[in-house]
């Protein structure tokens, strides 16, 4: 698997859980098809059923969601997922280290991704923005 | 014979690939996930696939990994600790069984029972065979799923290495009175078919599917059908007995 491969997919496993708690609070009760439809809408892509339920499963767990059952609008019961009040206080504060994470994350790659192409004489370690007052 | 085998698979996801519904229903019993949770993960299974459109392979991708990634909490009742309590019921019976049918004659008679060598080693060999199982009740599971062949093989050879081992070494160990042991012997009868009776009760955990209230009426045939195994023993003891009576004068 390719480096980007490999990002994408880790970066997705590891947003997905508070994503996943965040549209259950914004939406539900809702049901499993449906959040995954909003993560896709959201801009988070595909969410397999295989990925999303074992998620929705620990978050149950861990007492953020519960479910009830209710018939659909057709056919076939459903499972609905709403947010506990324990869930909607661990939203709001992972929602602060959420900020902060994204915040930092963000400016390391900028910062990464805007230097400049160091000169291949220079030895590793030094910094290759000129020294002030050096001539070029 | 083939008509109704995937019957329950499609009454509880009838959208659903019964072969993939079946191989997820048969990990999630290796578990021991609990009756009503199962129902509800095919539920959950069969809507998600009506909502999508996709096939459960497509959407869950391989059944057993997908059980697996669930991680349900196993149900006391279906316990590999329980079932090795049946297995080892189970074995009290059958100890009772051997000692009632070997002493009921002498005892009408007057006469000690001769206890031969070969049975006694076939019985201990048997006694930690079992134990073993018992043990390893969840392994001994998934080998006889996956290779049921090699299973059979296995337990028929060790079948007839205990079997044969009681009918030729025929040396006498030595002679009891026959009292004691018929005693000793209706009690592990009796010890053992009353453990056994009540584990299967509470072992029974029927599929139950969401939105049943949890109470789903257990059908009166299939109520008493699961106390049969447990009643095998003391019915087959009894006709044993009978003939033992009948023949032996």
């Amino acid at each position: 698997m390719s480096f980007d491969d490999r990002l994408d997919r880790e970066l997705l496993r590891g947003v997905l859980p508070l994503c996943a708690l965040a549209v259950v609070a914004a939406d539900g009760p809702t049901y499993g098809y449906a959040v995954a439809q909003s993560l896709a809408d959201g801009g988070l892509g595909t969410v397999k059923g295989g990925t999303l339920y074992p998620l929705l499963q620990r978050l149950e767990d861990d007492g953020l969601v519960e479910t009830t059952w209710g018939a659909g609008d057709r056919g076939p019961h459903r499972r609905y997922y709403a947010v506990t009040p324990a869930g909607r206080e661990t939203l709001r504060r992972a929602a602060g280290r959420w900020s902060a994470l994204a915040g930092a994350a963000s400016a390391l790659v900028t910062r990464g991704a805007g230097a400049p192409v160091p000169d291949p004489g220079t030895p590793p370690g030094t910094d290759p923005r000129p020294a002030e007052g050096a001539t070029s | 014979m083939t008509r109704d085998r995937y019957a329950l698979e499609r009454t509880h996801a009838p959208h659903v690939d019964p072969r993939w519904t079946e191989a997820l229903l048969l990990e999630l019993r290796l578990q021991g996930v609990p009756g009503d949770r199962i129902g509800a993960v095919l539920a959950e299974v069969d809507a998600h696939c009506v909502d999508s459109g996709e096939s459960a392979q497509d959407a869950f991708g391989d059944p057993v990994a997908y059980a697996r990634a669930l991680d349900l909490p196993q149900s006391p009742a279906q316990s590999a600790r329980a079932t090795g309590r049946v297995v080892l019921a189970s074995l009290v019976q059958v100890v009772g069984m051997l000692a009632v049918v070997a002493s009921v004659r002498p005892a009408v008679d007057g006469t000690g029972v001769t206890v031969p060598l070969g049975a006694v080693v076939g019985l201990v060999v048997l006694v930690l065979a079992l134990a073993l199982l018992a043990r390893e009740v969840d392994r001994v599971l998934r080998f006889v799923v996956a290779h049921p062949v090699l299973a059979a093989a296995a337990g028929a050879g060790g079948a007839v290495v205990v079997v044969g081992t009681a009918l030729l070494v025929r040396a006498p160990l030595g002679d009891v009175s026959a009292l004691p042991v018929l005693v000793v012997g209706l009690a592990l009868l009796a010890v053992g078919t009353v453990q056994e009776v009540r584990e299967l009760r509470d072992a029974a955990d029927p599929l139950v599917p969401p939105g049943a209230g949890g109470s789903a009426a257990t059908p009166a045939g299939s109520r008493w059908a699961r106390f049969l195994p447990a009643l095998l023993v003391p019915v087959a003891t009894a006709v044993l007995v009978v003939v033992t009576l009948v023949t032996g004068s």
